[in-house]
């Protein structure tokens, strides 16, 4: 990537940085007064352990029943909508784009929680300073490569715990999870981020995705224990 | 068709390589015996076990709370 490139996704970042920073600031899984869950708090100052949900001791398969096979080097994500740059990246060029490593948990609708979990991948705000999402784009419908969609608000996709991860506990995303290229949305229930990820759709209206439409929340809080619509 | 988390693992059983035939109580109230992949059964941290994933209801129930569970 060339400098001149690099520092306009820098200062797209940064503008990105200040235009949701207090929007960020009050979503519920960073400002709720009174979250429900139990244990220490977590870097975001929710409880640990959301209501409802039980610590998994593995990491269970959930999917439309699909899963692709789809290689590192034919794995292409289209980003399209309210961006000054729509694009398809290869793999070649996500891992051009910064690289980050965090660890998170993943809470999922069906009652069960993986701690700590150990991602690598690009953050969502990273590929929104790539393309240059524009002021009027608000919502976020994401395709999986199995025909699967959910849509995330704006702002809970631009944190930066969002990740699109490639890689987990030091090894390439295993299919059956999602690789190569999942995102993950550590502060909403994980049927927010999709496996396989195909393609991003930036909205100025909000779209449901899969589950969404089939009567589950369309805001997907875990310490609001905000599963059903 | 509805699809619902299992709240209630009544009984489960090994049946083919990779699947156990179980038997839940859905989010709807619905009780119903399922097939599926044996990594569905969840081992959890100081508790029972219990299955994960949506299921869907032969009653085609909406997917929403259900009246008797606390939110």
């Amino acid at each position: 990537m060339s400098d001149a490139k690099r520092e306009r996704i820098v200062r797209a970042r940064m503008r990105l940085r200040e235009r949701f920073k207090a929007e960020m600031e009050a979503t519920p899984g960073r400002s709720d007064p009174a979250p429900l869950g139990t244990g220490p708090l977590n870097r975001h100052g929710m409880p640990k352990l959301p209501i409802g949900q039980v610590v998994a001791k593995g990491w269970p398969v959930l999917d439309l029943g699909v899963k692709p096979a789809v290689p590192r080097t034919e794995w292409r994500l289209e980003v399209v909508g309210a961006c000054d740059r729509p694009c398809v990246l290869g793999w070649d060029e996500l891992l051009g784009l910064e690289q980050t490593d965090d660890v998170s948990d993943f809470h999922c609708v069906t009652t069960w929680s993986k701690m700590d979990m150990e991602w690598r991948g690009v953050r969502f705000a990273e590929l929104m300073a790539h393309v240059g999402v524009r002021d009027e784009a608000r919502h976020v419908f994401v395709h999986g490569y199995d025909g699967y969609t959910t849509n995330v608000p704006l702002v809970e996709a631009m944190k930066p715990d969002v990740l699109l991860a490639h890689t987990v506990y030091g090894e390439p995303l295993p299919a059956e999870h999602g690789g190569p290229v999942r995102m993950i949305t550590p502060q909403l229930y994980a049927w927010k981020g999709a496996k396989w990820v195909r393609k991003i759709e930036l909205l100025t209206e909000d779209r449901k995705g899969f589950w969404e439409q089939r009567g589950y929340s369309n805001t997907a809080h875990p310490w609001r224990n905000d599963r059903y619509a | 068709m509805s699809s619902h988390p299992a709240l209630t693992l009544h009984r489960w059983e090994p049946c083919a390589p990779g699947a156990i035939d179980a038997t839940v109580t859905l989010a709807c109230g619905c009780v119903v015996s399922l097939r599926m992949p044996a990594d569905r059964l969840l081992e959890v941290e100081g508790g029972e076990p219990r299955v994960v994933g949506k299921f869907p209801c032969p009653q085609r129930h909406p997917v929403r709370w259900p009246s008797d569970v606390p939110r």
